[in-house]
């Protein structure tokens, strides 16, 4: 288990793996082909420090981009001066990611090649602990759901209903209880949780395996997104792999080994594949999904965490969110809270951690980063991205998936972290994956695109939300081809106030999110807009002489 | 009265007297999926899956068959399947093309892919050619934002299209499923 | 001290309500309006119509100010159960606010044509348009356009009317458990169907439509009859089934449109099978019988009642006095009075007269819905066998008049009429009917020959052509009365529709017959004197005071709850 990452992740495990795993035989990875077609570079040298070093370097410390590849491309090499503080990638360890090393490297990590590189750790250790202990692990790390709302998963654990203990100390039996993992990533622009279940899915199956442990939770689901055929198998193999090797089955985890707990605790992982429905990444609306239903979010209370899948006490995490416990509980809390930044609000809460960040758009280098949180997107984009495409203006961002809403032109140096949606008049981080515009791009067809995926998406269980989200699409699409006038535009405005923005007015968030994007980037592109309606004039009457008497 | 544009009470819907839903297939549904859920209906999605990869779209006899299968009524399987937009409810083509119409593709040059593929195909959005091959839909996001403009040809991602090049993929070969549907091995 | 029972204050009137209701329960048993679509007492909650919602403030459980309750969210009003000291405001600004967005909402696909709908009158939209909406519509852009359906026997959808309440689709789900009815799509293009070639034809289809609040699912059975404006509504009791459902006869110059479930939680909550929806059909069915008519010649010749009722006495004294006896067949079709007035009638003329109650049909066996429910379920609906209203209420009151175990059932009655002997005691019987279909049998029709026979029923049928005298009787439509059901309630109805024709109610003709026996059986002999007039409720008192046993009808009959009266707006002023 000493051997250094570099070894781990370079050449000699990827012949392994391509000749191990069927699904790199298979002509669907989309690693090579990415790498391939933006940039020719030669095989790189990673630059992964060992596990010993990262350990050296507590602090932060400089990244180098990989010499070859900034060779292969001069025109855009600019010298970094980005930091990660925890010196190496945690989440993408097993991910060859710019700027630490060239994606072309990514495969499919196996089983054995995660166990090498240290896998599998942090869910030993876990199993070490009381579960109660793991909790509070995670609970003081303030890891932040990944998923958009950035609940801190901790507390969201300690929500699942009490178990009483005898005398003995031994818990009763928890009963049915259920963990799904969120993995119907649809939001646009958001890609970040294909990364890791395409290449490094035992990632995820340990946080899995973490969670489940300290939630007492023998059955985990995976729902994933009906459009990720090849994420689904990748993870399916892993799972059968997990099974192979004792991680999950009926001996108990890790091939029954004993836990903190007493004895070995027993966790089955299913997929559950999705079939087109952005909707069912709400957290109820994909219980209903996993219970063979339409994906009606449910109305809250009651929380899950009480009654969810069937009736049963369900915890619901985001695949990011799971990847990180591995690395909490193996490096502590206390590593974990020195990444990140601290909240500026006073008594805000904190954004530790680090977050993959995918950034798409009119950008040079578009991809999935780690970065840490509280970033600024100018330096996600002009570093990381390597500046804007063709070296044009930067006109705006979408602050984390399109239902944050936008990022305005003199919003660039706004902070990636979970603080932005009070500092910046957005809703919030969301996936942290912005979609950048450069200056020529229309944001009338922007907000008409957005509000299409909503009425598209809108599950139409709500009124305002089924009809609202109809009306905008028209009303926006009728100002993007100029037969709109002003008071079509106030109208537009109103509708994306009315429809669920007043909190509360719908049963979940795909209307606020419908709202917040459509409003902000009518607010700050108002001109825009304005330029593409023809003015109202409308008539009015006056009394004269009213104004006396009155 | 001749006003009802909809017969749904009276409508016939086709029959053929061999199963959708084989005896096999109902065998390992029982075995390896059904034990995972508390109730049957929460197999209703692998269920419909299934039977859509193996029959490329779901016809009314094959819904009646799996609301028998898993002790739902039609209705309710209907319901559900319709949510979805992934299951089809009428007949598609042997092959499908989805070009991802969200935010960072069309603003990548997605217009034009699907412009590209519909004067290929010489198909309009939501159509199907005469030979029965191909389909032709527009999707929201398929999460490869980065590589925008992306489409899916039946289970396989084609990322940093340009319209040449998204014609040029329709001509390669098809490949196997890759996915499973939530059957291990 | 801290009063015992919570309350709530909403819009400024402190409510107290019993923990676990919800804030709209409170304010609906308060008589507080709020607007609401997807909610009903009988289905679970989805909220999703999102009209209820209202601004809610409740008390810091530890300083006790009162703090916006969740971080001053609007709350769905059927949704959050109501906590003590909360306080909601249904017209707030905020709530207003919503309220006009949703019914905005709501009409933009709504096609708006309420002069063809029936529904319009009494249609939540409408009303809720003319309280919550905001009088025009911004909405210029093309409306989502939906077919209209045929989904079964008795109902009709009309997609593009819907709002997506879901409540019809929960009811096939929740209560009759058959599933018929489902959510196609999605989105704005979603709508309410059966899957092709299943209709929705269970037993209680018909509650579909009453469930609607809009006009989108109609009966087929009312379209196009009538405005609902003109309708004019009488609380009556299912005439023909023994589960004694509350029920609504509307009508209009002197014909039912149709019958609505009256609610009632202990007994039919809020449902009504479709057999007592559509099982009034009888009263204006072209058999009726509108004159009273006497044998001539073996055939029956049209008469009036003076001359009929004189024939009528005549013969059933004859009976008697040859030596025999005078039997009554009562119908479980006719009201507890009318058995008892009628049981009187032949006992003023024979004190041993045979008593007996008429053949209770059984349809198939009892069913409980939602399928597997205990009867006990406060949601449990019952459907009963057995298909007669009164059996148990007749039987009460003639064996109060005869004595226990005095009282035949019909095979004892045509073993007593000569069954099977062939020789009977019985020279003369009052034979009554009241079924909505054909009920004799060729066993009693036996029987029935060669005795003075005077048969009372509504519809024609052969033992009335082969009656000596027949006098045509009025349907539960047509007059008042108590019908006790199979678990023993005992429940009025009220009268609807004025008799058909010349038909009279039994208990009018019983007392018409009383009055002639009491003046010796002729009419010229009456003078002045005139018969009582039927009026169940003095009977039912009479019943009370002369029978001990009978007290149940003085204190356990269960009333249509009263109606509100519509008060003229005029003010009373002194000239």
């Amino acid at each position: 288990m000493n051997k250094s990452a570099s070894q781990l992740g370079s050449r000699k495990a990827g012949k392994e793996s391509s000749r191990g795993t069927p699904a790199r035989d298979a002509p669907i990875g989309n690693g090579p082909r990415l790498a391939r077609v933006r940039i020719s570079v030669s095989r790189p040298r990673l630059s992964h420090g060992t596990l010993e070093t990262r350990k050296k370097h507590r602090g932060a410390r400089r990244v180098r981009l990989i010499p070859d590849a900034r060779k292969a491309r001069p025109t855009l090499g600019t010298a970094m001066s980005y930091t990660l503080k925890a010196g190496q990638p945690i989440l993408t360890k097993r991910i060859p990611c710019w700027p630490f090393a060239d994606p072309k490297g990514r495969h499919v990590v196996s089983y054995d090649e995660y166990v090498r590189s240290g896998g599998y750790e942090g869910l030993r250790k876990a199993l070490s602990m009381k579960p109660d202990s793991v909790t509070e692990e995670v609970k003081k790390s303030v890891l932040r759901g990944r998923g958009g709302a950035g609940f801190p998963t901790g507390l969201k654990w300690t929500f699942l209903p009490k178990l009483t203990t005898d005398e003995s100390g031994v818990e009763a039996d928890p009963g049915a209880r259920y963990l799904a993992i969120n993995a119907d990533e649809s939001e646009p622009g958001t890609f970040k949780d294909r990364l890791l279940m395409d290449f490094d899915p035992h990632l995820v199956l340990e946080g899995i395996a973490i969670c489940c442990y300290a939630c007492r939770i023998r059955t985990a689901f995976i729902f994933i997104r009906g459009e990720y055929h090849h994420q689904a198998h990748v993870l399916e193999t892993a799972i059968k792999e997990a099974y192979e090797n004792g991680i999950f089955g009926g001996k108990g985890l890790l091939g029954g080994t004993a836990t903190g707990r007493g004895g070995p605790f027993a966790v089955e992982c299913h997929v559950h594949r999705g079939a087109g429905a952005y909707i069912c990444g709400e957290e109820t609306a994909l219980l209903e999904a996993l219970e063979g239903k339409r994906g009606w979010p449910r109305i809250k209370p009651p929380f899950p965490a009480i009654k969810g899948l069937f009736g049963r006490p369900t915890i619901i995490n985001n695949v990011e969110t799971v990847a990180h416990l591995p690395s909490i509980v193996e490096h502590g809390s206390e590593w974990f809270t020195r990444q990140g930044v601290a909240s500026t609000f006073p008594n805000g809460m904190a954004s530790y951690g680090t977050k993959l960040m995918g950034v798409s758009g009119h950008v040079n280098r578009p991809g999935c980063y780690e970065c840490d949180l509280g970033i600024p997107l100018r330096t996600l984009v002009e570093e990381h991205c390597q500046g804007m495409r063709g070296g044009k203006k930067f006109k705006g961002a979408i602050a984390g998936g399109i239902s944050m809403g936008i990022l305005g032109p003199d919003q660039y140096e706004a902070e990636m972290d979970f603080d932005i949606g009070r500092k910046h008049n957005v809703l919030g981080l969301g996936t942290a994956c912005p979609t950048v515009f450069d200056q020529d791009t229309d944001m009338v067809a922007v907000a008409r695109n957005i509000a299409r995926f909503f009425k598209h998406e809108s599950c139409g269980q709500c009124t305002p939300c089924r009809e609202g989200s109809g009306w905008l699409y028209q009303l926006l699409g009728r100002i993007e081809e100029g037969h709109g006038r002003t008071k079509d535009l106030d109208l537009t405005l109103e509708i994306a106030t009315s429809m669920g923005s007043m909190p509360g007015t719908t049963i979940c968030g795909l209307a606020d999110g419908n709202n917040w994007a459509v409003r902000t980037i009518i607010n700050k592109y108002r001109a825009e807009f304005e330029a593409r309606v023809r003015p109202t004039f409308v008539p009015i009457r006056m009394t004269v002489g009213a104004m006396a008497k009155g | 009265m001749a006003w009802i544009t909809k017969n749904s009470a009276g409508m016939k819907i086709e029959k053929r007297s061999e199963p959708y839903l084989s005896e096999t297939l109902k065998a390992r549904f029982r075995s390896e999926i059904l034990p995972r859920y508390e109730t049957s209906m929460g197999a209703l999605l692998p269920t419909l899956h299934a039977v859509q990869h193996e029959h490329g779209w779901l016809p009314h006899q094959a819904l009646m068959e799996i609301a028998d299968f898993l002790s739902l009524t039609p209705a309710e399987v209907i319901d559900t399947a319709s949510f979805y937009e992934e299951y089809w409810l009428r007949p598609k083509g042997k092959r499908l093309i989805a070009v991802c119409r969200s935010i960072a593709c069309e603003f990548c040059g997605q217009p034009e892919i699907t412009e590209a593929i519909k004067a290929r195909l010489g198909i309009d959005v939501g159509e199907t050619t005469d030979d029965g091959e191909w389909t032709l839909v527009e999707v929201e996001c398929l999460g490869s934002c980065d590589s925008a403009p992306v489409m899916l040809v039946d289970e396989k991602l084609h990322e940093w299209l340009t319209p040449a090049e998204a014609v040029k993929r329709l001509d390669e070969k098809p490949i196997g499923s890759a996915s499973s549907h939530g059957l291990h091995g | 001290m801290s009063s015992p029972t919570p309350t709530i204050t909403i819009n400024g009137v402190r409510r107290p309500f019993s923990p676990g209701q919800t804030i709209l329960q409170v304010a609906n048993a308060a008589g507080v309006e709020v607007p609401q679509y997807c909610y009903h007492d009988g289905l679970s909650v989805v909220a999703s119509c999102r009209i209820c919602l209202c601004e809610v403030w409740s008390p810091n459980p530890r300083t006790g100010a009162l703090e916006p309750f969740m971080g001053g969210k609007l709350v769905p009003s059927c949704q959050q159960t109501a906590s003590d000291g909360m306080v909601v405001h249904t017209d707030s600004p905020k709530a207003v606010a919503n309220q006009k967005a949703v019914m905005e909402y709501l009409l933009i696909n709504h096609p708006l044509d309420c002069p063809v709908c029936d529904q319009s009158g009494e249609c939540f939209l409408q009303d809720y348009s003319y309280q919550y909406g905001r009088g025009v519509s911004r909405f210029q852009e093309e409306k989502v356009k939906q077919p209209k359906k045929d989904l079964g026997n008795h109902v009709l959808l009309y997609s593009d009317r819907c709002i997506m309440c879901t409540r019809c689709v929960r009811f096939t789900r929740e209560v009759t458990g058959t599933g018929e009815l489902m959510v196609m799509g999605r989105g704005n293009k979603e709508e309410i169907d059966v899957f092709p070639g299943i209709p929705i034809n269970n037993e209680l289809s018909g509650n579909v439509i009453d469930l609607c609040p809009v006009g989108a699912l109609l009966d087929k059975d009312f379209l196009f009859q009538q405005r609902v404006w003109y309708l004019k509504e009488t609380p009556s009791i299912d005439p023909i089934t023994a589960s004694g459902d509350n029920i609504w006869i509307h009508h209009n110059e002197g014909k039912i449109h149709r019958v609505k479930p009256r609610e009632n939680p202990r007994v039919n909550k809020w449902w009504i099978t479709d057999e007592v929806r559509y099982g009034w059909k009888f009263v204006h069915s072209a058999d009726r019988l509108g004159a009273p008519a006497r044998k001539q010649y073996g055939y029956p010749a049209q008469s009036d009642f003076p001359r009929a009722y004189e024939i009528a006495v005549a013969g059933l004294r004859r009976a008697v006095e040859d030596g025999g006896r005078v039997a009554l067949l009562a119908s479980p079709m006719i009201a507890c009075e009318e058995a008892y007035l009628l049981a009187q009638v032949v006992r003023e003329i024979d004190r041993e007269a045979v008593l007996a109650v008429g053949p209770v049909p059984v349809k198939g066996s009892d069913r409980v819905y939602p399928p597997g429910a205990s009867e006990d379920d406060p949601r449990a609906f019952k459907v009963h066998a057995e298909k007669a209203p009164n059996a148990r209420g007749v039987r009460r009151v003639l064996e109060a008049l005869a004595g226990p175990g005095q009282v035949l059932d019909f095979e004892a009655f045509l073993r007593a009429m000569g069954k099977g002997t062939g020789s009977s005691g019985v020279r003369a019987a009052l034979v009554t009917g009241n079924y909505p279909s054909a009920w004799t049998t060729p066993e009693l029709l036996g029987c029935l020959g060669g005795k003075f026979i005077v048969a009372i029923d509504t519809l024609a049928g052969p033992h009335v052509d082969a009656a000596d005298i027949s006098l045509p009787a009025a349907t539960f439509a047509e007059k008042s009365g108590t019908f006790e059901n199979a678990r023993g309630m005992i429940q009025s109805f009220e009268r609807a529709l004025t008799a058909f024709e010349g038909a009279r109610p039994e208990g009018q003709i019983a007392f018409d017959l009383l009055h002639l026996i009491a003046c010796g059986g002729e009419y010229e002999r009456a003078g002045a004197t005139r018969p009582e007039v039927y009026d169940a409720a003095d009977i039912r008192s009479r019943m009370a005071a002369e029978h001990e046993t009978l007290g149940v009808f003085a204190s356990a009959v269960g009333h249509p709850a009263p109606r509100p009266q519509a008060r003229p707006d005029m003010r009373l002023v002194e000239i």
